[in-house]
Parts: structure tokens; C-alpha cells; sequence
């Protein structure tokens, strides 16, 4: 009976839980609200923390590399000590790893944030919801982003910028929600050349591809080291995305619900490279995936069969 | 890349300031983040006076981060990834409060800064060490765990005989492929072992990827594989802690362990050996 009882306080346990992850958040944001404001409400803090994550350092030390004044640091440090995010030893002043690994995520969300204000007048206007991919939660730090506009001087900026990065050596990975206008040329490219390229389109374009694939194909100029055709995930975002090992330019659904081709993102930093290939990832779904392999395979065989 | 802390620092922290300051801003973001919402809907979850919330909303909506239409709040495109993002770094700062021993304990010198927000994935994780009745405990259970895996993912900082003993019964048993990621001189460790032939032949074969770093730049072991992922650090004095974070089959943060790796891979100081 008490076994019941136990199984059924468990059960109710389980249940509750799943339902109130609002009320789980709420708890964080209650437990941890007092010390996250000890981080961020004073910037003489802030400052000696950081100075402190490169060295431990004394009092004085603090003094001479900051310039704030001796109380301050005293005051601060003392406050600091009591709630556990320095500790002293001798003389000197060291961060906790636990206060410093707090500390780089509440400066990497600041810069995320400035991200997002810089860009909100392009970001707002566009869509980007969905609470599939995991990777929307862990923005990179961004700088050197420029977003690309097409213009009457030239109209096909995006579109081109698209096209130069999809021909780039190395691994490169494309979302790509429509047929880029020149198709027949990128693919023909990478057909004949060293390339290692992935592609997520939808079902009917991924078909398409795939027959022209065989129709291109041809033993003496075919060069490719790896193209791999796939789906996405259910109900992604809609979005275009070329990613090649130093540059990803990122194009936007409108929230009218249409791709705008002629505005994208573009970085050539590690992290937001590094960000998008993850993003890539995410995004499609590696069972349905038809491989370059496959395709001559399967033409083979009926090329036997005749 | 971020190494030094100095690249990320700011005159002014007003944004996350003005934010995660405030309870119920905070909260107010949270349960947009569920749904849209009128303000009878955020009244449920919230005992706070209407002129309280409607003035927050006010704040929010001034940001950009919050709009409304028909007496609906919702959040922007901006808002909505700007409250993903705080709510990764509120659950960083619950799991590093957990954990905090582990954190204060290991060495993260060689860990890019930017690393620090995934310290949330160590949640739902089980520590395993030796004792001294069992010393091979976490060894003998790396084993079990990787034993049916078809692809392997490993970040290897140390050459262990035994542990590259078992990934090659792996990689052997099941014609598994594996993606590795290490340094030069762990690579040249596996060079001038017995298993270097057996090596060749699977890297030939091509079930073995692999990426090298000139430096000795990892400080972590990872290992993922179709189902159970594992790992360790290393302690202050940059010995290797045995003692291993392991996850069972299914696990909320299965998909950024896999990112972990990816950006390991990713890393401009690290290339593909073909």
C-alpha cells in the first residue's frame, strides 16, 4: 500500500513538474534575482571583477590598475568576499571559477542584446520564432555583422552574395528555400570540382535537384567529394542559409511569409560561422538524406537494367 | 574565439542591467516566451497590482521587445530571442550554483571564454568517480556505455592506453565511425602505439574522421555517442579527474553537447587530417 501511495506521489510529482516549468522558471528568476543584481547593479563591481578574472591582484594593485578610489575597492571587495564570488588568500584577491563562469555569461548576453538592438529594425520586421532549434538560446558573441541590401545600383547583392559563398572550398552547408537563379551553373560547379556540399530544401526542390543531379552526371568531369541532399526538419523557419568555413550569410521570411531575397546577414567571424553550422544541423533531418552515392547508384542500376 | 576577457568587456552593461534587474520584467518575458498573452492571462501567474505589469509592458513595448495588438502582448523577433537568451543564462547560473564545485575544482584555462554558456549542460547528468574498493568504476562504465554505439564523437585531451583500447573495440566490433578531435601530441601518442596500424586502416576505410590542434588546447574529455554522452576535466594542477559526468539515453541537452562538439571542430586552430 505505501508502495501505491509512493508511485502515485511520484506520478503527481512528474506531472506537476511538466506543467509548471513557468513556475520552475519563476523560482530561478526568484532564487537567483538578489545576487544577479549584486553582478550587475554596480560597474566599479563589474570592473574589478573583470580585472580580477585576468589576475588576482591586492588591494592596492586594484587601486593603481582601476583608479578607483581605496574605499570603493574595499567596500565592493568586501561584499564581493561575503557572497562568495572572491576569496582571499594572503594578500590577494581571487575570482571563484563558479563567479567567473556567471560573470562571461552575463557580459556575452550584453553584447547579444546589443546585437539584437543594433539589427531590431531588420529582425522586427522578419520572422524568427521557433521553439525547436535549441541553438536561438545561445546566440554567439557577434561582432562585424553587416546586414546586405540590395539596391537599384545593384539588385542582385543578396543573391549574389548567396551564390559566391555556396562555390567556396571546403565544407560548405546551404538552406535553401528556392532555387538559387543561377542553379545550373552552382551546380555544375560543384559537381566538377573538389566540393563538399550539403544542401536542406523542401521535398519537391530536393527531387528536382536530385534529377538534374543525374542528368549532369558524368564520370570524367565529376569531381565531388561529398553532396548530400536533405530535408528539413517538420515545420522549420523559413530561411536561407550559406555557410562555408569563413563566412555565413543568413536571409530572412519576411512576417508577411515570404523570403526576402534581397536583404542578409553576413559575418566572416569564427563564432557566428561556428554558430551557423550548428544552426545547420539543427535544421535538417539526416534520415532523409540522399547522398551523391545514392544518386549515381541508383543510375547505374538502371543504366545496367537497359 | 574569445580568450581574453578584455575582448568582451564593455564601458556600460546597461542592457542586461536594465533587464535582469528587475523580477518582473524578467517573469513577464518568461510567459510571453509561452504564448501571447492579455493582461487577465498574465494576471494568473502574477500578484502584482495592473498598473505595475501594464507599466512593465509599457518598458518592454519602449525596447522593441514586446508589441500588441488587440490587447495581446507578444514578444518581437528581437524579444523573443532576447528572452531565449536570458533564460540560457538564468539556467547557467542555477546549474554553476549546483555545480559549483566541479567548476572551482577543474581547470578551464584552455577553454575559449565563450564556453562558459554551455555550462548549463551538465544538468541531468550523473557523477561518477572511483572509490577505493572500485578503482576502474568509471572506466568499466565508459566501456558499457560506448560499448553498442555505431557513431562515436570524442574530444580526446589525454592518451590513455586503456580507455583507446575500448574505442577501438568499438570502432572494430561494430564497424562503428568515430570523429575525433585532439592535439599533436596525442596524435602522435596513437602514432607510436600498437593500435597505430589498426588506426590507419579504419581512418583509410574512412570510418575514422579526424581533427588535429598544433597545441595541447583541450581540457576536456567528450564523448558522445548515438545514445550515452560523457565527460571529464581536468583538476587545477592539469592532472586528469578521472571522474566522469555521464548521460543516460534520452536528455533535454543532447543537441548543444552535440553543438559543444561541433565547435570544437570548428575551431580555427584545428584541421582535418585527410
Amino acid at each position: 500500500m505505501y508502495y501505491n501511495i509512493f508511485q502515485r506521489y511520484i506520478k503527481s510529482i512528474q506531472v506537476v513538474f511538466e506543467i509548471n516549468s513557468i513556475e520552475e522558471d519563476f523560482n530561478i528568476i526568484e532564487e537567483f534575482e538578489e545576487e544577479i543584481k549584486l553582478y550587475v547593479n554596480s560597474d566599479i563591481r563589474l570592473e574589478i571583477m573583470t580585472s580580477l578574472f585576468n589576475s588576482p591582484s591586492t588591494l592596492k594593485l586594484l587601486h593603481k590598475s582601476t583608479g578607483i578610489n581605496y574605499t570603493s575597492i574595499s567596500s565592493n571587495i568586501a561584499k564581493l568576499e561575503s557572497n562568495n564570488i572572491v576569496k582571499k588568500e594572503k594578500d590577494y584577491y581571487y575570482m571563484r571559477r563558479q563567479a567567473a563562469i556567471k560573470l562571461v555569461n552575463l557580459l556575452l548576453l550584453e553584447h547579444n542584446l546589443l546585437f539584437l538592438y543594433d539589427f531590431e529594425n531588420f529582425l522586427n520586421n522578419h520572422q524568427v520564432k521557433n521553439d525547436n532549434i535549441e541553438i536561438l538560446s545561445l546566440l554567439p558573441y557577434m561582432k562585424n555583422v553587416d546586414l546586405l541590401q540590395a539596391n537599384n545600383i545593384n539588385p542582385d547583392l543578396a543573391v549574389e552574395t548567396i551564390q559566391e559563398n555556396m562555390l567556396s572550398k571546403g565544407s560548405v552547408k546551404a538552406i535553401a528555400p528556392m532555387l538559387q537563379p543561377n542553379f545550373e551553373e552552382v551546380l555544375e560547379y560543384i559537381l566538377t570540382h573538389k566540393s563538399d556540399f550539403e544542401v536542406i530544401t523542401a521535398k519537391n526542390l530536393s527531387e528536382y535537384i536530385i534529377s538534374r543531379v543525374k542528368d549532369n552526371l558524368n564520370d570524367e568531369t565529376l569531381k565531388c567529394k561529398r553532396l548530400n541532399i536533405l530535408q528539413a526538419n517538420s515545420d522549420p523557419i523559413k530561411v536561407s542559409l550559406v555557410v562555408s568555413h569563413n563566412k555565413v550569410v543568413m536571409g530572412l521570411e519576411r512576417r508577411e511569409g515570404n523570403l526576402n531575397k534581397s536583404c542578409v546577414l553576413v559575418s566572416h567571424e569564427e563564432l557566428p560561422v561556428a554558430w551557423a553550422y550548428n544552426f545547420f544541423k539543427e535544421y535538417g533531418c539526416e534520415e532523409k538524406i540522399t547522398t551523391l552515392e545514392d544518386i549515381v547508384s541508383e543510375s547505374d542500376g538502371l543504366s545496367d537494367g537497359e | 574565439m574569445v580568450r581574453n576577457i578584455n575582448e568582451i568587456t564593455l564601458d556600460y552593461y546597461d542592457e542586461v542591467r536594465y533587464l535582469l534587474s528587475s523580477e518582473l520584467r524578467l517573469k513577464i518575458l518568461r510567459l510571453l516566451l509561452e504564448s501571447d498573452m492579455t493582461l487577465d492571462d498574465i494576471k494568473k501567474y502574477i500578484s502584482k497590482q495592473d498598473t505595475n505589469i501594464l507599466r512593465t509592458l509599457k518598458e518592454l513595448q519602449d525596447l522593441n521587445l514586446v508589441e500588441t495588438r488587440d490587447k495581446t502582448y507578444m514578444l518581437t523577433s528581437t524579444g523573443y530571442l532576447a528572452s531565449r537568451n536570458i533564460m540560457n543564462v538564468l539556467d547557467n547560473w542555477r546549474i554553476v550554483t549546483k555545480y559549483y564545485r566541479c567548476f572551482n575544482y577543474h581547470s578551464f584555462k584552455k577553454f575559449p571564454i565563450e564556453y562558459a554558456r554551455y555550462a548549463f549542460v551538465l544538468d541531468e547528468s550523473e557523477r561518477i568517480t572511483a572509490t577505493e574498493e572500485d578503482y576502474d568504476k568509471t572506466r568499466r562504465l565508459y566501456r558499457e556505455k560506448i560499448k553498442d554505439a555505431t557513431n562515436l564523437k570524442i574530444v580526446l585531451p589525454i592518451y590513455s592506453k586503456q580507455y583507446f583500447s575500448y574505442i577501438m573495440e568499438v570502432l572494430k566490433n561494430n564497424d562503428a565511425k568515430l570523429q575525433l578531435v585532439t592535439s599533436r601530441n596525442i596524435y602522435d601518442a596513437i602514432k607510436n602505439s600498437t593500435f597505430w596500424d589498426d588506426f590507419k586502416e579504419l581512418k583509410k576505410k574512412g570510418n575514422i574522421r579526424l581533427w588535429v590542434s598544433e597545441k595541447d588546447i583541450h581540457e576536456i574529455y567528450l564523448t558522445l555517442t548515438d545514445t550515452y554522452s560523457a565527460i571529464s576535466f581536468f583538476y587545477q594542477d592539469e592532472t586528469f579527474d578521472d571522474a566522469t559526468f555521464f548521460w543516460e539515453k534520452e536528455f533535454k541537452a543532447k543537441t548543444m553537447l552535440e553543438h559543444l562538439f561541433q565547435t570544437y571542430k570548428h575551431r580555427k586552430s584545428i584541421k582535418e587530417i585527410i
